[in-house]
């Protein structure tokens, strides 16, 4: 049975003072109706451009989507037209952004701006999207929606904000909802609040999430499955339990280190922060074998030579790491503990 | 209501700057070489003494300066701008009857500089690569550089000797008389030139500024938002970009009035354009100092009314003012 919204192999370019760069590399996954992909990796690695590559907004004209496709209900988004596409936008498959401070337009009023999604996909009349619109934001529990719908974004806080941006995303019930970073630019009580609204809307509307964040936390409270990426290439991916509990690749093991972990003991002594060591290669210089070989604290010459292919590490569990090849001639790398 | 405490308060500063313009202004010309007694004199090819006494005595000339002064203030602010010693009429009514074809000339050039520039730099950058961004560059280099009575000349040259299809001189056809419809259309045939000549400079500008913020604002998160919404291409530009994208040639443009009507001296002269301008020509020639300064005083709150109206206008287009009002 295929899935909702399923990627595959998709390649995306850019042309840079440096020459062309493949910011994404063969990256493919799948999300179903109901559940929830979590996509994490630090920063630069290429989660926003997998979002925008599904909505089929790659900047343009620098940047080109070269390869794989994006299905859509069975129909591959990347081999649409342009007109097909901007019926898909907003109204099926729809996308909050990191910045929500910026994300809004700010000379006209919010109401204006979720009415227009509305009466765009839906062919409401003003009235009845208006009506629409409070629905809306009172669903977002933003507080005096009557009153505040003829507002604009500067009278907003940044929670606030966001969930104006997230009402506007789910106006014309999408079936799949891209949340790239929802919470970033947030305080922490507000970051709790938006998650708990992206779950109540999941659970009571049955949309498909694809939650992009650096945020470990909110993978283990959020996601269903975790895709983790390292520099515009899938690094591993599988089941949330598998990815925190028993994670296959060095990367994740070491972005999961990486955690601030509060100790409440002999006078609660924070635990030094673990890191990994080294930064992202730039993407121009990546070499032929694994893209982490470099930071790896298990590297072999295999690893440099070779790009590891993906391997079975579980139920649903898939990792690109040599040290879970376990054909005759695979590296004396430790097994992971 | 915030807008009209907003307006209440403009005028009352508005006042303030108003008598301080004419304060400056009668300071300056009353520094100046020269009076219109002398101009009198010279014309009549000599006076004895006693004359021209006596028509200083006519004039007000033979107090002291602060006198002088004082009696004008109080005069201007009773509205009473005193007489042209020229044209022996009101200075009031003489300068009203010329302001509204300054006025005209200013307004159109202005408004077809915004449209045109902004038309032009939105389509280049939207294809920021292409010969139309080339294009709009050259055309703006050039009407920067050039003067306005050069580039005046030369459509006058253009459009009226070699392909003779716009009218040279003046704002209406004397001879044919037009009333109502045709008349309208009669002075605007002969505004082509004109307000063309002078919009030329300010499209450059325009077109400069307006690619400039559109290009910016195309690549800011709200637009990313509005595609992401599955807007088309043009509401996204004309829509969502534009009206950000606008607000510094609103900016610009509003400064810019005060140094547009500065240009209109020229262009109206080029022209024969009956305005503020050739009539303020004219005065500085004869030296009538009361026409000078009547003119100068309502040119100072025509750029005031400018400001105010540019204000206004940014206030409509940008939410984000209207808060500190
Ligand atoms: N317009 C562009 N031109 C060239 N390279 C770009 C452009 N936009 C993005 N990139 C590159 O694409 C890569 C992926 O960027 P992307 O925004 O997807 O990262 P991200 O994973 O979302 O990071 P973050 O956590 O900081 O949001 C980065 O290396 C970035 O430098
Ligand atoms: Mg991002």
């Amino acid at each position: 049975m295929a899935a909702l919204l399923e990627i595959e192999n998709l390649k995306v370019e850019f042309d840079t003072w440096d020459g062309r760069v493949r910011v994404l590399d063969g990256v493919s996954l799948a999300v179903n109706a109901g559940e929830t992909l979590g996509i994490v990796g630090e920063s630069g690695c290429g989660k926003s451009m997998t979002a925008l590559a599904i909505m089929g907004l790659v900047p343009k004209p620098a940047g080109h989507v070269t390869g794989g496709s994006v299905r859509f209900d069975g129909e591959d988004l990347l081999k649409a037209a342009e007109s097909r596409l901007r019926e898909v936008r907003g109204h099926r498959i729809a996308m909050i952004f990191q910045e929500p401070m910026t994300s809004l337009n700010p000379v006209f009023t919010i109401g204006d701006q979720i009415a227009e999604t509305a009466r765009l996909h839906l062919g409401l009349t003003a009235a009845q999207a208006r009506s629409r619109t409070i629905e809306m934001l009172k669903a977002v529990h933003i507080p005096e929606a009557e009153r505040r719908i003829d507002e604009y974004p500067h009278q907003f806080s940044g929670g606030m904000r966001q969930r104006v941006m997230i009402a506007m995303a789910l106006v014309c019930e999408p079936q799949v909802l891209i949340a790239d970073e929802p919470t970033t630019a947030l305080d922490v009580t507000v970051q709790a609040q938006i998650f708990d609204l992206l779950q109540e809307l999941r659970d009571t509307r049955g949309t498909a999430i694809v939650l992009i964040t650096h945020d470990m936390g909110a993978i283990a409270e959020m996601a269903d499955r975790v895709v983790v990426m390292y520099a515009g290439r899938k690094a591993e991916e599988g089941p949330v339990e598998a990815i925190l509990g028993q994670p296959a690749h060095p990367y994740t093991r070491g972005l999961l280190a990486c955690r601030p972990q509060l100790q409440l003991g002999k006078g609660a002594v924070r635990k030094a922060l673990q890191e990994i060591p080294g930064v992202v290669p730039p993407l121009h210089l990546l070499g032929k074998g694994c893209a982490f070989a470099e930071r790896c604290p298990h590297v072999t010459a295999r690893c440099r030579d070779e790009r590891p292919p993906e391997t079975g590490a579980g139920t649903g569990h898939l990792a690109s790491c040599w040290l879970l090849d376990t054909t005759s001639d695979a590296p004396k790398g430790r097994q992971a503990a | 209501m915030r807008i009209a405490l907003f307006i209440a308060r403009r005028i009352a500063y508005a006042i303030g700057l108003l008598l301080a313009v004419a304060i400056l202004n009668f300071t300056l010309i009353h520094l100046a070489p020269g009076d219109v007694v002398e101009t009198i004199v010279g014309e009549m090819g000599g006076a004895s003494a006693e004359t021209i006494a006596s028509l200083r005595k006519t004039y007000g000339l033979d107090k002291g300066f602060l006198e002088q002064l004082f009696i004008y203030v109080s005069r201007v602010a009773t509205g009473d701008l005193g007489v042209s010693t020229y044209f022996n009429r009101p200075v009031l009514g003489l300068v009203a009857d010329r302001m509204f074809a300054t006025v005209l000339l200013v307004f159109s050039a202005l408004a077809s500089a915004v449209v045109l520039g902004t038309f032009l730099g939105v389509t280049a950058a939207r294809r920021p690569s292409s010969w139309l961004g080339a294009f709009v560059t050259i055309v703006a280099l050039f009407g920067f550089s050039a003067p306005v009575f050069w580039s005046g000349l030369l459509l006058l040259l253009l459009f009226a000797s070699v392909w003779p299809i716009l009218p040279a001189s003046g704002m209406y056809d004397i001879a044919s008389g037009a009333t109502g419809f045709a008349y309208v259309l009669d002075v605007a045939h002969h505004l082509v030139l004109p307000a063309g000549t002078l919009a030329i400079i300010y499209l450059a500008l325009y077109s400069r500024l307006a690619r400039a913020s559109m290009i910016e604002v195309l690549g800011s998160d709200y637009v990313r938002t509005a595609r992401a919404k599955g807007l088309s291409e043009n509401k996204v530009v004309f829509k969502h970009a534009l009206r950000n994208a606008i607000l510094p040639v609103v900016t610009i443009a509003g400064l810019q009035f005060s140094g547009m009507l500065a240009g209109a001296v020229l262009v109206e002269t080029v022209f024969t354009w009956p305005g503020m301008g050739l009539l303020a020509f004219e005065a500085i020639l004869r030296r009538d100092t009361q026409l000078i300064l009547g003119i100068l005083l309502l040119s100072a709150l025509l750029v005031i009314v400018g400001n105010l109206l540019t204000d206004l206008a940014y206030r409509l287009i940008d939410p984000r003012i209207r808060t500190d009002g």
